[in-house]
């Protein structure tokens, strides 16, 4: 039986998503982790704030280098 | 392995939450910002690629593909002056700045979320936000 064709989509997006979140939620996993552990001093938040300037930096690159397809 | 871990989704809905209701310095405020204005290229990347895998496949047509092909290369172009905001906000160190970045953003996921549904991709879901 065939599936509908959402489900295939679905199914095509899940390595798509997969691809991109463990970086995203690792980087606010450690930043939870931090805050529940009172350990974010100011040096510590001076440094995850340069990982986030370069986690944008790098997102603004990507973005702007995508190409689109052309049907 | 983040796989072994809590839900993913389940860890990013806490965390946002979480920041958001405790974090009001500025240096958090930024960091908190900053990682919405980095998961919204992030959702970009992810619709874009999910539309370029669809119209490999034949699950979209050439007709759909090239209508958001008009709207993703308007996000696209938009991306790049919200997350400069971002960064002017950051370097001037004056929270209050990134407003405009957040406002940008919330614009740009919530235009994403309407294309993305289309090639299976729950943009809120991706970013452990309700819809």
């Amino acid at each position: 039986m065939a599936l509908p064709a959402g489900v295939l989509l679905a199914m095509q997006a899940i390595p798509l998503i997969m691809e991109v979140l463990p970086g995203l939620i690792q980087d606010v996993e450690d930043l939870v982790a931090a805050m529940q552990s009172g350990s974010l001093s100011a040096d510590a938040q001076a440094a995850l704030l340069e990982q986030v300037k370069a986690s944008v930096a790098d997102k603004k690159a990507k973005v702007a280098a995508y190409q689109f397809q052309n049907p | 392995m983040w796989r072994r871990r809590v839900p993913p989704l389940l860890v990013l809905v806490l965390a946002l939450a979480l920041l958001g209701a405790t974090c009001t310095h500025p240096p958090n405020a930024f960091i908190v910002s900053g990682q919405t204005v980095a998961a919204g290229g992030d959702v970009f990347l992810t619709v874009a690629k999910a539309y370029d895998a669809a119209l490999a496949a034949h699950s979209v047509t050439p007709a759909q593909y090239t209508a958001w092909k008009a709207v993703g290369q308007k996000i696209q172009a938009a991306y790049g002056p919200a997350a400069t905001s971002w960064e002017a906000a950051v370097k001037v160190n004056d929270a209050t700045k990134i407003t405009d970045a957040k406002a940008k953003i919330a614009a740009i996921v919530a235009e994403l979320a309407q294309w993305g549904s289309v090639v299976g991709v729950d943009v809120y879901t991706l970013l452990g936000q309700k819809g």
